[in-house]
């Protein structure tokens, strides 16, 4: 036993890592190559592509061809971009607002009634998301719980429209991705000295005000893991918008996944996952950098 | 030290889940204005009790009144009490400066006021040049007393100090024992200090109370709780003591008449009620003194003999264990007078000697 992790630790560090490189290589890197390839073919009427070289996929995405093949700028799918960069942004947003209070409340039990807590915020997630997603139909359509309960209050005289309208996409973004956004807050907060609070109550600060000044900038880390977890995931969501938005205005998930089914158009699709992509390692190296900035601070 | 009561603590009660009871029905008054400390072994409720003042615990019964006040139900941000915490738990992210002027601003000074408030404090804590820093830039003993501002800066009624030096070296910790002395008489604030360190608790207290099993078994001046022990456990737990087997066989002029052991029988100052039985007769070992035999008057009381089993030289004093006809251990010390390197030991290993055992000096416990 010993005399083996000797020659692991002999070899040269590219060998020895052998096996998580080649778990990236084949999980990661090939399918990212083939979707690039994929990207700069031409498109197979029938689905798939053809073996031809074309940046079509890629002009296609700023510009519109009309019939006589001039190209002209067109904005709908940038839109679409700048729509599902909004309202990821706002799941995040939300689901931040509602998971910190969550966390640090369940941070600041006794241990033993922690796991309890985790696991009831865990456990939507064991449920299929397609079904989770299609619970918000049965809440925000005309008959649906919201407005049953509204009429019923008297709230309302006729059913509001909630279906089918960006708040239902985001009600549905939020609740997908809230978990993913309370563990990472939670690991935080519970490594934080939780005396560091008892001094702030000590020092005059109410609970909210313990929350602000000492509990939010403590589990800034946490918080940034989860803006990251929330954010890129509901950028690529489709089965919210298609189901709670109606499909009518598109995200770019469902831009991408209509590519790949009903529109038969693969090169489009795997370019426009590659914009994404991009986008989102733009998106993430400003912050890192900004969050870099911070910590050379403290 | 006359004062009057500040905080009243009557009859609290707590126990945590699936254990034993933490705090079994403590009462004590603290007064203005005094250094009071809270002693006693590791988990004797200690903790629990500061806890309860500052409101991170609410008791199981029992009341909590400040200047005769139940502040049982306030949370602790609406309490005039502030606390200087045993790791100083000062905020890792705010710098020396914010951490000192945070207490202000939360109160509701503006953010200017505050800071300037907290470099005046720091100022006097001479802690002037570091208040940019972070707190991980400092070294404990800077540490400990940035906390020490920090909880001085708002003024508290009462200020709870748990065991604020014991992650100190020794030499810091005779420092700032002396200035925190220091700051309580300047500051005239009620000081609450929680320690297991005995030798503290007799430096600095005007009155401990000591507490053991989450119970209190005595509360008083140093002097009267370490000369005047009240049971067994406050006589063991503070400085060294012998404790000698006995009978009790009569009582004259305000002195009992003890049967040890060994058959000697001697007059102790009557204690806390022990009026007749089997009792403990303690006396501190620098109390005693050790005779040879022949010097001995044949009709002195207080006498018992015994045989030196061991003899410990400790630079200013000289331990001799002696063991009695009974097997009963006895160590006298001795202070060693004459220095220049011509020490010698008054007796030899296994040499007989007397031991006098002055009356007001022995007290008769509760076995
Ligand atoms: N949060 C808690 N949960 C369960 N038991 C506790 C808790 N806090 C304290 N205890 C128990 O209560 C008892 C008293 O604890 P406390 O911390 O008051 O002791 P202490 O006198 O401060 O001891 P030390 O000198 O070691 O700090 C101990 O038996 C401890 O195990
Ligand atoms: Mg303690």
């Amino acid at each position: 036993m010993t005399e083996s992790r000797f020659i692991n630790f002999a070899l040269p560090p590219w060998l020895s890592a052998g096996p998580a490189m080649a778990v990236l290589l084949f999980f990661l890197a090939a399918p990212l190559c083939i979707v690039a390839a994929y990207s700069l073919m031409e498109a197979d009427p029938h689905g798939g592509v053809r073996a031809a070289f074309s940046s079509e996929a890629y002009v296609r995405f700023l510009f519109e061809r009309d019939w006589d093949g001039n190209l002209a700028l067109d904005g709908s799918y940038a839109a679409i971009f700048a729509r599902s960069f909004l309202l990821a942004a706002a799941a995040t947003a939300l689901c931040l607002l509602a998971a910190f209070p969550a966390a640090y409340c369940i941070a600041g039990q006794p241990p033993e009634r922690r796991g309890l807590l985790l696991l009831l915020i865990t456990i939507p997630f064991w449920a299929n998301l397609l079904v989770r997603t299609y619970c918000w139909v049965l809440i925000l359509r005309d008959s649906g719980l919201a407005n049953t309960w509204l009429s019923a209050l008297g709230v309302i005289a006729s059913p509001l429209p909630l279906m089918y309208t960006d708040g239902a996409i985001l009600a549905g973004l939020a609740y997908s991705y809230l978990p993913f956004m309370a563990l990472p807050i939670y690991a935080a907060l519970e490594k934080t000295d939780w005396r560091l609070m008892e001094a702030a109550r000590d020092l005059y600060a109410g609970w909210w005000q313990t929350l602000f000044r000492i509990a939010v900038p403590l589990a800034r880390g946490g918080i940034a893991a989860g803006c990251i977890m929330v954010f890129i995931p509901s950028l690529g969501a489709f089965i919210a918008p298609d189901l709670l938005g109606g499909g009518r205005k598109l995200m770019i998930g469902s831009l991408i996944q209509l590519q790949f089914s009903s529109s038969r158009n693969w090169p489009f699709g795997s370019a426009a996952a590659f914009v994404l992509l991009a986008a989102v390692l733009l998106v993430l190296w400003l912050w890192l950098r900004r969050g870099g900035a911070q910590k050379a601070q403290w | 030290m006359g004062g009057a009561a500040l905080i009243e603590i009557r009859g609290v009660r707590k126990s945590f889940a699936g254990q034993a009871r933490a705090l079994d029905g403590v009462s004590l008054t603290v007064r203005e204005n005094e250094f009071f400390t809270l002693l006693g072994p590791s988990g004797c409720g200690k903790t629990t009790l500061l806890r309860i003042v500052a409101g991170f615990e609410r008791p199981d019964s029992g009341e909590v009144l400040l200047a005769g006040k139940d502040i049982c139900p306030l949370p602790p941000n609406l309490r005039p009490v502030n606390t200087v915490f045993q790791n100083y738990a000062l905020f890792p992210h705010l710098t020396v400066l914010e951490n000192v002027a945070f207490g202000l601003e939360m109160r509701g000074a503006k953010r200017e006021d505050a800071k300037t408030q907290a470099r005046q404090m720091l100022e006097t804590t001479m802690l002037g040049e570091f208040g940019a820093r972070l707190p991980s830039q400092l070294s404990g003993g800077q540490q400990q007393r940035v906390a020490l501002a920090r909880a001085l800066a708002c003024k508290p009624r009462v200020l709870l100090l748990d065991e604020p030096l014991s992650a100190l070296d020794l030499k810091l910790r005779r420092t700032m024992r002396a200035e925190l002395k220091r700051v309580q008489r300047e500051t005239q604030i009620t000081f609450i200090f929680v320690t297991h360190d005995q030798e503290e608790a007799l430096a600095m207290s005007d009155r401990v109370a000591v507490m053991n099993e989450g119970r209190v078994r005595q509360i008083g001046e140093p002097a009267e709780i370490y000369d005047a022990p009240g049971d067994r456990f406050v006589a063991g737990f503070i400085g060294e003591t012998n404790f000698l087997p006995g009978e009790i066989t009569g009582c004259e002029n305000g002195f009992l008449r003890v049967l040890l052991g060994g058959g000697a029988t001697v007059a102790v100052a009557a204690g806390n009620g022990e009026k007749s039985g089997a009792v403990t007769v303690a006396i501190r070992p620098e109390r005693a003194a050790l005779h040879s035999p022949a010097d001995t008057a044949a009709n002195a009381e207080n006498i018992v003999t015994g045989e030196v089993r061991d003899i410990v030289y400790l630079g200013g004093t000289t331990r001799y264990d002696v063991v009695l006809p009974d097997g009963a251990a006895l160590s006298v010390s001795e202070s060693n007078e004459s220095g220049g390197g011509n020490y010698a030991a008054r007796f030899a290993r296994g040499e007989k000697v007397c031991a006098s055992l002055p009356r007001d000096s022995l007290r008769a416990l509760e076995r």
